[in-house]
């Protein structure tokens, strides 16, 4: 038997120790270091994940480590695949933007209040260490352990200010959070008594139509949907994600949601190889349809700037899961290699992207007029014109126009409904642009509109954080310039193929 | 590069090389008088540009075949025309104006977009360029911020946004019925 770990594989424990060890430093060296721990280890991480992409993409292979050497299923093991790659490197340039920017907000020179910043700084590395672990673990309870991790340092985000209302919102977010982790480790319980292994390889050979399986995939689903805040189980999201602080809010909406998304996927295309379920996959297009035009129409009707950009993350979550009814159609070959599935990985990385610049460009326009109500948005646009274009750009990205990943994203999505005869989900789709273009020129058409009385800044907004917010809306952009067909890297580790192998 | 190439070039990069400088407070104040001068390698590209020059930007970052054949070319000449006509009279309208640097900004960007669809020859620059005039034209119509102006801004919107949706449907459509042709 070859070695299971591969050349390379150290990379992937890096990945989750080096953001984990951070993170307990910068706890344990106090508030005014922390900031600095994490400014230290930007460039690290991002180079990790950077050398990970390169690996996979280079060696077109996965890149696994089992850890002290026991191979599965005794052991536990790390495998990276080119989604996985995809996803720690959009991590890993989010964090970065993301910590860049927050050093305006929560720097420790500042002010004097050092519990925030600290608090701050320490979950940005803990929801770092979080979400790699996510992208790279290997067998479901490792999964659930990374998804707890995630959860703790997610949560007090929300409510950094201390406010009654975000600790409410962050206790709401808790107990959907929790239910969703009860119902996934029950699960990983029935998977483990039915056939004595969690990874996820070895799951996908042994699993077969039977009741249990029904049960655990069944519980599972609903788990990882209260925490990807899928209609109905969004009701947590936009207080949480309206009230946290900017850089905090650009993380939940960018990054934190999109974990238990990625877990579906693990759970619907890779465990689930040999037996594709297309009927409850058009259950789960429903749920996404009713979130695309639920999200959007409340969208609409927000009059506070974060609440209208925390419901259309509830509308851009349907987009994602539009990719299960339109992929997994039996007929059309391996789910992998179809448009819609390339599409709904692209949507959450360009939505991570355009979401982030969105929230933290309404965090510098919150901080110079003193509030966000959009109807006193006018002159904004006069006085921030880069914040305003970045949030443009970011709009623009989920409206679906081009160029941006927003728009390869839908193309795919629309090209796929079309060729399989599901048109239905192509009018969703579209119609979802429309409700999106609604919101964003809502809140354009104020900001570019004159003020009735000169606007009055309450603190001038410094150009590196402007140019950090247009760099994350430019990432969405340049998403714009991947070809309009499935994606070599995304391919990459195919669990189908892996599996040939092992035949 | 030939001739025709580098004018196919220049008809979307000199509007957007005016509408970039623009970031600077003194280039603001004097792009607006210079609007008719905009159009003029759209003009040229049209007149002397030979039939079927083709230029495919190099990928990445771009994605984007530029091409003009003899329709193409009337539809060009005629749109930069109007446009120097248009640009020359907007100079003149526009003088003591305080915002006139807002509309020339407007204005460049909505030129873009106008003569882009005459040259851009694959659906997705298409859809780009069809998706920048219809956009952008928004920021002309409501310059002078009055209520009317505003309101048929709002409906303008609404009406160039759910075409869009339709034309890339039929878009999404073509490429459905002829998968080789790669968008």
């Amino acid at each position: 038997m070859p070695n299971y770990t591969t050349a390379g594989g150290f990379l992937l424990v890096l990945a989750i120790v080096l953001p984990v060890a951070g993170a307990l430093f910068s706890l344990v060296l106090g508030g005014r270091r922390a900031e600095r721990v994490v400014l230290m280890l930007m460039p690290a991480g991002l180079a990790i994940a950077a050398a990970i992409a390169i690996g996979v993409w280079r060696t077109h292979n996965v890149l696994q480590y089992s850890v002290g050497s026991w191979d599965p299923p005794l052991g536990v093991a790390f495998r990276a695949d080119g989604l996985s790659a995809a996803m720690l490197v959009a991590t890993a340039l989010l964090v970065c933007g993301i910590g860049l920017f927050a050093r305006g907000e929560f720097s420790s020179s500042r002010s004097g209040e050092t519990r925030a910043p600290l608090v701050f700084w320490t979950l940005l590395l803990a929801v770092w260490g979080a979400l790699n672990a996510v992208f790279i673990g290997g067998d479901l309870f490792n999964l659930y352990v990374a998804l707890e991790l995630l959860t703790f340092a997610a949560v007090p985000l929300v409510s950094l200010d201390g406010r009654s209302d975000t600790i409410a919102a962050a206790l709401r977010y808790l107990l959907f959070a929790l239910f969703g982790s009860i119902l996934y480790l029950l699960a990983a319980v029935l998977f483990y008594g039915a056939y004595g292994t969690l990874d996820i390889v070895l799951l996908s050979g042994r699993i077969r139509a039977e009741p249990v399986v029904w049960a655990a995939i069944s519980l599972m689903t609903a788990g990882l949907l209260a925490k990807a805040a899928l209609y109905p189980f969004h009701l947590w999201l936009p207080p949480a994600h309206a009230g946290a602080p900017a850089p905090a809010s650009a993380i939940l909406s960018g990054l934190v949601v999109k974990a238990p998304f990625f877990l579906v996927l693990r759970l619907w295309f890779d465990i689930m190889l040999r037996m594709p379920e297309p009927a409850a996959a058009q259950v789960l297009g429903v749920l996404a349809a009713a979130a695309i035009l639920v999200g959007s129409v409340v969208a609409l009707r927000q009059a506070r700037l974060k609440l209208l950009i925390a419901y259309s993350t509830v509308a851009q979550i349907g987009y994602l899961f539009l990719m299960f009814p339109l992929a997994l159609k039996p007929e059309t070959g391996h789910p992998w290699s179809s448009v819609a599935w390339t599409g709904g990985v692209l949507q959450a990385i360009s939505h991570a992207f355009a979401k982030a610049a969105m929230f933290m460009a309404a965090g510098l326009i919150a901080e110079a007029l003193g509030h966000d109500r959009i109807a006193g948005l006018a002159g904004i646009g006069r006085a921030l014109p880069i914040t305003v274009f970045a949030f443009a750009r970011g709009g623009l990205s989920l409206m679906g126009l081009p160029p941006s990943g927003g728009f390869i994203a839908k193309a795919m999505l629309l090209t796929a409904a079309v060729a399989e005869g599901q048109w239905w989900w192509a009018v969703i789709v579209l119609t979802g642009g429309l409700l999106a273009g609604g919101y964003v020129f809502l809140v354009l058409a104020r900001a570019l509109a004159d003020p009735s009385e000169p606007l009055t800044l309450l603190s001038s907004i410094s150009p590196s954080r402007q140019a950090v917010v247009v760099a994350l809306a430019l990432c969405a952009v340049l998403l714009g310039f991947v070809p309009l067909r499935p994606w070599e890297l995304l391919q990459i580790g195919r669990l189908d193929i892996v599996a040939a192998g092992f035949r | 590069m030939t001739v025709g190439e580098a004018l196919l070039f220049a008809t979307l990069a000199v509007p957007l090389i005016m509408l970039a400088a623009c970031v600077s407070r003194r280039a603001r104040e004097r792009i607006p008088s210079l609007l008719a001068l905009a159009p003029v390698p759209a003009l040229m590209a049209a007149l002397l540009a030979p039939d079927g020059t083709t230029l495919v930007l190099p990928e990445p970052p771009f994605r984007m075949t530029l091409a003009i054949d003899a329709p193409g070319a009337m539809l060009l000449g005629a749109a930069a025309l109007l446009w120097i006509l248009a640009g020359a009279y907007a100079s003149a309208d526009l003088r003591g104006d305080p915002n006139a640097g807002r509309f020339a900004e407007w204005w460049l960007l909505t030129l873009t977009g106008s003569l882009g669809v005459f040259i851009a020859v694959d659906l997705v620059s298409f859809y780009l360029t069809y998706s920048i005039v219809s956009l952008a034209a928004y920021g002309l119509i409501v310059h002078d911020g009055a209520p009317g102006s505003r309101r048929a801004g709002i409906i303008y919107v609404a009406l160039a946004v759910l075409g869009e949706a339709f034309l890339l449907m039929a878009f999404v459509f073509m490429a459905s019925a002829t998968p080789d042709a790669a968008c």
